[in-house]
């Protein structure tokens, strides 16, 4: 069986102006795709704006029953961040220790 | 063996009833300082529990009672007046007076401890409401004296438990919220606040990013933070300029509250923001454990007493039985931080303290000095032989010898070197006890209290500091009315001083009171012979004034 893979790419700043218009992206791709994958390798720095989406974007994939797979390498910057803010216990190198944390919340 | 433990709490005792005094005069000056009430009662809990644990029976029944009182104070029941300052530094003059005899000898001191009590009662009496008990300590055993300190232990910070203790501890707990403790002022030690913040849902609409806020606390210590995200909404419904995160956090820190909170400052109105003191351990705290998670839960209300009893009955891990029972996993995770949290910076303060000093006996560091100096001289003697016998291998050891100890004799020789300050604060007490007694009011300000000295020499320096303090007080500074008619202010200034100048150090003693009196100094001395009838009388008149019989003029 095929998947039907929706890949996005966020690049450099990802925050509070940027943040509509990648939630309205990620709306579209839910609509249209299974998995949807988020592409961590070109964001740069990011802010609470944009760790909301991710959460909001969890729920919603499992809301419709969808994938949503994180990919590529962490900037540093982007991993201490999580950690300043209490979304990780140790900085994430990959989005994909990044996915398994906020999924692992979640599921509590 | 118990004799040398008992030596070694009677040191410990002796600082600590130091620091008392130093605190209660402190006290006297400033008595709304509740940082000084609770360190005041913490002094006089640890001395109690200890003196239990070494077999001071008389002294740790003496110290339960006045701790009872003193909490009373804590608490807000009874107000800290001079006369309970006197009465307390009489206290501490009775325990110290005590621990200088040996253990068994308590009973001796029964009577003055008896009136010293019955007096204490008579203090709290008057203030306490009609129909209630005097603040009066319930009889305890010696066990359950020493018992007692190490549940408070236990028990310090916030606590809402059903223990005995459970209300001066919420007591403590109020005074941490509320009070002046650490409001402003850093800490002495590292202190742990939880900080509950819940930003406004527009907070980036005025351009704060609240991550950068819990950055900034980070600067200020340790953090560990939880963030809550339940209240994000899914995607389609979220509004991504909409702030639905909030946080627990826990940071350890010196920093005073007021600190804490100004990090906030521009979203506290917007916001929920509570800043609370959970841990605040001494010095001498030496239990790393923090509370159970059981306590922590039910401290917080995120979970009810009755139920954690209720899952405690199964053989499984509490947090897992709670969320099979329904609580929500992040505050259960919540908690288990804050235990973290609190217990590892508990270690890293014990780890920082055991580590920072080394207490040795002074007879020790004598010894050590005398050996010292016997190497000195030996190596003196190594290089003259050395020269003598024009040995350049021996020259050359000699030389490397004298490097040594020359460094070694500087070292040792730092060792014994103490601040005056130590010496200074004992006239504070000195100063207000005959301030009382004359009927003068005096103040003594000291100043170059951080100047070291060998610790012989300030040992020797007490008892001339003593007489000339107490000859300022005696003879030269005036009683009230006589300075109120010099137009001089009624309270009269001591001034204690050290300073370096050069290679000493100078300690000076200076009133402004009437000073000396040269036409009675020039009668007394023609009198003593010591000057020819008529003789003029110069500047050395002040050196005159230090001949024997010229005292009290």
């Amino acid at each position: 069986m095929s998947e039907n893979i929706k890949v996005l790419s966020p690049e450099g700043v990802v925050g509070i102006e940027s943040c509509n218009e990648l939630r309205v992206q990620l709306l579209q791709a839910f609509d249209t795709a299974d998995p949807v994958v988020l592409n961590f390798a070109h964001i740069e720095r990011i802010d609470l704006t944009f760790v909301q989406l991710l959460y909001a974007g969890v729920r919603e994939a499992r809301l419709r029953g969808i994938g949503f797979r994180f990919n590529g390498d962490l900037s540093k910057e982007v991993g201490e961040y999580l950690v300043t803010g209490g979304f990780c216990k140790e900085v994430p190198s990959q989005a994909r220790e990044l996915e398994n944390n906020l999924v692992e919340l979640q599921d509590k | 063996m118990l004799d040398k433990f008992q030596d070694s709490f009677r040191e410990e005792a002796y600082e600590l009833l130091n620091d008392l005094e130093r605190i209660l005069l402190n006290l006297e000056d400033h008595p709304e300082s509740h940082e000084d009430i609770s360190a005041v009662f913490r002094v006089m809990h640890t001395v109690k529990g200890s003196a239990g644990m070494f077999g001071f029976a008389e002294v740790a029944r003496f110290a339960h009672e006045v701790e009872s009182t003193l909490d009373a104070v804590r608490n807000g029941k009874i107000p800290v007046t001079p006369q309970l300052v006197s009465l307390t530094l009489d206290a501490r003059d009775h325990i110290r007076e005590m621990l200088q005899e040996p253990a068994s000898a308590g009973s001796k001191f029964t009577a003055i401890s008896d009136e010293l009590i019955e007096r204490f009662r008579n203090h709290v009496a008057p203030v306490d409401a009609p129909g209630s008990s005097t603040v009066q300590a319930p009889e305890l055993s010696l066990q359950e004296l020493t018992g007692e300190q190490e549940e408070a232990t236990h028990q310090q910070g916030v606590s809402q438990v059903d223990t005995p203790h459970a209300d001066s501890s919420q007591a403590q707990g109020v005074l941490s919220v509320n009070g002046g403790l650490g409001e402003t002022k850093d800490h002495v030690h590292p202190v742990t606040y939880r900080i509950s913040f819940k930003p406004g849902e527009s907070i980036f609409l005025n351009g704060t990013n609240p991550v950068l806020l819990l950055d900034e606390l980070a600067e200020m210590g340790e953090l560990s933070a939880i963030a809550y995200t339940e209240a994000i909404q899914p995607l389609a419904r979220l509004e991504p300029e909409n702030c639905y995160v909030a946080w627990d956090l826990l940071l350890t820190t010196k920093k005073g509250r007021t600190a804490v909170r100004d990090v906030f400052m521009f979203v506290e109105d917007d916001s929920e923001l509570s800043v609370e003191i959970i841990d605040e351990p001494e010095g001498d705290e030496h239990d790393p454990e923090y509370r159970r998670l059981g306590q922590i839960l039910v401290d917080r209300g995120f979970v009810e007493a009755g139920k954690i009893e209720s899952v405690a009955v199964r053989q499984q891990r509490l947090g897992e039985m709670l969320v099979e029972d329904g609580v929500d996993p992040r505050r259960i995770e919540a908690a288990l931080v804050e235990q973290e949290h609190v217990e590892r910076s508990r270690k890293k303060l014990q780890n920082e303290l055991s580590s920072a000093s080394v207490r040795v006996s002074s007879e020790k560091l004598d010894d050590l000095v005398d050996l010292v100096g016997e190497l000195v001289t030996l190596q003196a003697r190594l290089t003259q032989t050395a020269v003598h016998v024009g040995h350049s291998g021996l020259t050359l050891i000699s030389e490397s010898f004298d490097r040594l100890a020359t460094e070694l004799r500087d070292n040792t020789m730092s060792l014994r070197m103490v601040p005056i300050g130590t010496t200074f604060s004992k006239f504070k007490r000195l100063v207000r006890d005959l301030s009382h007694e004359l009927g003068k009011q005096v103040e003594i300000e000291t100043v170059g209290a951080e100047t070291e000295l060998d610790k012989s020499v300030i040992d020797r320096l007490n008892d001339p500091l003593v007489h000339l303090i107490r000859n300022s007080m005696d003879h030269g500074i005036e009683k009230p009315a006589d300075r109120a008619a010099a137009a001089k202010p009624i309270e009269a200034k001591i001034l204690l001083k050290a300073e370096h100048s050069g290679a000493t150090v100078v300690v000076t003693v200076e009133d402004d009171g009437a000073g000396l009196n040269r036409e009675r100094i020039r009668a007394r001395a023609e009198q003593r012979g010591i000057i020819a009838p008529g003789q003029e009388l110069t500047l050395r008149y002040r050196r005159v004034a230090l001949c024997p019989g010229f005292q009290h003029i």
